[in-house]
């Protein structure tokens, strides 16, 4: 598989969206793969303790270890971690980290975190977060992912998400717009 | 922290199980009574996950198991591991 161009995402992906794309594959090949090859993938170290390290034992978890060695995904550490205000909320150390880092990291482009209290608290903090599905989109639609592997990906983690949530992205491909109503 | 509790919880288990094997019937009772308190603490973190008070990598780091074990095991009980 291919490595990302000069005009790739630059994305920090935080466990729950690593582990879905992880977890599922198309034509032989995990979605986090893909992902790989038009986007520049990073982690917090919180992250991948809690999805690799942490779950050495599961086969996906070693399979991303693997991108990590191979530098397909890399590690970087937010500059500070003590953040009172979002020691407020229950956020997991890596969903902390991982805004932190977007926010002290500007030349990334989204934070990918399919947490809804993680979503809010990233929103609030004018962080620019993206769901999974919603990258998909993008990648489609900036002209780095074919449509129908998209397609195929979005039908791939669909047990992942709540109804409605892949329905509308399938139709927002097909129309090009993601202010459809049918 | 999250390791360190897997291990411990992990421990305690395995020192009951030895213990129930050996033919100590207490270590049942106690064993009955992690995995309740384990399922107690499951189901109320879970609700507050759904409800969005706490986002899933909290929920596993307060349960001590790692987010592949909360995924295997909220699969399992067929429930959702998303809260979207």
């Amino acid at each position: 598989m291919g490595t990302p161009g000069p005009t790739s995402l630059k994305v920090v992906v935080d466990s729950a969206s690593l582990i879905t794309a992880a977890k599922f594959t198309v034509d032989g090949h995990t979605v986090v793969e893909y992902l790989a090859q038009c986007c520049l993938l990073r982690i917090t170290p919180a992250v991948h303790q809690e999805v690799i390290l942490a779950g050495a034992t599961y086969p996906d978890a070693a399979h991303v270890q693997a991108m990590v060695t191979d530098g397909r995904i890399t590690v970087a550490s937010p500059p500070v971690s003590a953040a009172s205000v979002l020691d407020g909320y229950k956020l997991g150390r890596g969903e902390k980290d991982s805004i932190i880092l977007m926010l002290t990291q500007p030349d990334m482009d989204y934070l990918v975190v399919d947490d809804r209290l993680a979503f809010v608290v990233s929103d609030r903090m004018t962080v620019p977060k993206i769901l999974l599905v919603d990258l998909l989109v993008e990648l489609v639609w900036q002209g780095c992912m074919e449509r129908q592997l998209a397609e195929k990906m979005l039908k791939a983690i669909a047990p992942r998400y709540a109804p409605g949530f892949i329905p509308h992205t399938l139709t927002m491909l097909e129309r090009g717009e993601r202010r459809c109503l049918s | 922290m999250s390791l360190m509790s897997t291990e411990l919880l992990q421990d305690t288990m395995d020192f009951l199980s030895a213990c129930l094997k050996e033919g100590k019937p207490d270590a049942a009772v106690r064993l009955e009574l992690l995995a309740r308190g384990f399922e107690d603490k499951l189901t109320e973190l879970y609700e507050q996950f759904q409800r969005s008070e706490c986002s899933f990598g909290y929920m596993a780091e307060q349960l001590g198991i790692t987010t592949w074990d909360l995924y295997t095991l909220l699969e399992r009980r067929g429930l959702r591991t998303t809260n979207l």
